[in-house]
């Protein structure tokens, strides 16, 4: 019997764990001391903010707060930066940093893969990496997407998910954005385990940094007509987002079975 | 960084190569009778024409106002903007006047489709292919498409529609899981609220949002 499955609504799950889901559910289930300590960390923060009265959204008071900073900080500090990055950058260079920045994220996606028993992508990650680090110059180039070995990332808060964890509350973090309990957990989770941190001498540490910086400001840049739309003239900006993530993370972690297909005739007759 | 590339890198973005294609597009526009699915085509078949023209508009490298415009009268001509905006607005349709409903369902089509061309994932160079299409219930269908942009990761648009007196329209679209009538629904109602309940403010003011 596989330990790895995927139920008949195509969503992944791990054997083992399939009944976790039914037990009353927790915040955090036992997983583990780097999880335990990340869920610690996150719960932290949880109890830190005050309860709103709306039960889909009880940290709305302090999510809002959050929001509004982080427009701030994206009007006066990423949006500015990011256009600049993109103005003095050519589009290859900026093309390279984020192949780069995707390549030092593979060991701790391959470190999730296992954590998740999903042994397949982990020597597909493996794989990949060995290939871009070595051909790819180091990761600048995805040699091994172009050899038809496609990447597919996944992060702590999915392994959460798959152990069973609810995603708890809808989280706005400071500088970071949307999250939720269990992803705000695993975000931190990701950075207080990421293999390459035990790797890398000090210097290369920074180097990564530096990389992981730029990308994040290159995909501002890419994106930039859709966030400044989402982020800036939008009076709704704190729902949409919202309703955004929480989608469209569902819709990552569960697949095709969260997508609702709303009955055109069940408001026919108004 | 992971939320913020959830808004940034991979879920959706638009950068447009617009100059090239421009000529061309303004050219080909025109030559697609602005009608919606006939009796005979396949939901299939009426995605793929919706795509083109689509793409059209957005390589045609004229002014953003201008192409906001063609894309309110492609909405007006293959969506179902109707039940889009009674189901969006919710109970309030009900005690609208005729006149009301007719003014919120333009102002609408206007707001859509201002906000979609800078929300909606298309990019320069790429395209969309048709994956799978299926009967969803009577009349109803689900056409979905995956994107293949060069430096960008693959995302899904499903496009839900529906056959109304032997015409195909669209009446929803989910965008890597994110269901724009949901979305819409909890926003205009929000938006709605702000404005005391008051429908005749809120026509007034959808004209300038999006």
């Amino acid at each position: 019997m596989p330990i790895r499955s995927v139920d008949m609504m195509g969503r992944k799950k791990l054997g083992l764990f399939l009944n976790a889901k039914r037990r009353q559910p927790k915040l955090c289930d036992p997983i583990g001391r780097a999880e335990t300590l990340a869920c610690a960390l996150a719960l932290a923060i949880c109890s830190s903010l005050s309860v709103a009265a709306d039960e889909s959204d009880p940290f709305e008071v302090n999510n809002r707060f959050f929001h509004n900073s982080n427009i701030t900080i994206d009007q006066f500090v990423y949006r500015p930066v990011a256009h600049a990055y993109g103005a003095v950058t050519p589009g290859v260079f900026r093309q390279g940093v984020s192949n780069m920045s995707s390549n030092l994220s593979v060991p701790g996606i391959v470190l999730n893969n296992l954590l998740q028993l999903d042994v397949d992508s982990a020597l597909i990650n493996t794989a990949r990496f060995a290939i871009n680090t070595t051909l790819g110059i180091g990761g600048l180039l995805d040699v091994a997407t172009g050899l038809g070995m496609q990447g597919q990332t996944t992060d702590f808060g999915e392994t959460l998910y798959t152990y069973g964890v609810s995603s708890g509350p809808y989280l706005v973090l400071p500088l970071i954005g949307p999250s939720n309990a269990r992803d705000a957990a695993g975000t931190l989770a990701g950075l207080a385990f990421n293999p390459v941190n035990r790797v890398l001498s000090r210097d290369a540490l920074a180097g990564a940094a530096l990389v992981k910086g730029l990308d994040f400001l290159g995909a501002r840049y890419r994106n930039s007509e859709f966030l400044d739309s989402l982020l800036h003239d939008n009076e709704e900006s704190y729902t949409e987002i919202k309703l955004y993530f929480e989608q469209n993370r569902q819709y990552r972690l569960e697949g095709a079975y969260s997508v609702e297909f709303i009955d055109p005739f069940g408001v026919y007759d108004e | 960084m992971n939320s913020m590339k959830f808004i940034g890198g991979e879920t959706a973005s638009i950068t447009r190569r617009r100059a090239m294609v421009g000529a061309l597009a303004a050219a080909l526009i025109p030559s697609y009778s602005l009608q919606a699915g006939s009796a005979e085509e396949t939901p299939e078949v009426f995605i793929g024409k919706v795509i083109g023209l689509i793409e059209g508009l957005l390589n045609s490298g004229q002014d953003e106002g201008v192409i906001s415009g063609q894309l309110e009268e492609v909405l007006s001509q293959f969506a179902a903007t109707q039940i889009i905006a009674r189901t969006t607005l919710g109970p309030p349709w009900r005690s609208a006047t005729e006149s009301q409903r007719d003014d919120f369902v333009q102002a609408f089509r206007k707001y859509l489709a201002r906000k979609y061309l800078k929300r909606l994932p298309w990019y320069g160079e790429g395209r969309y292919e048709i994956v799978e299409s299926r009967e969803v219930n009577d009349r109803t269908y689900e056409v979905i498409s995956l994107s293949h942009f060069s430096g960008q990761n693959s995302y899904e648009l499903r496009w839900h529609v529906v056959r109304l007196s032997d015409e195909l329209l669209i009446f929803n679209l989910v965008i890597d899981g994110v269901n724009m009538l949901r979305v819409e629904q909890s926003l205009i109602r929000n938006m709605l609220r702000k404005r005391n309940n008051d429908l005749d403010v809120l026509i007034g003011d959808l004209g300038g949002i999006g």
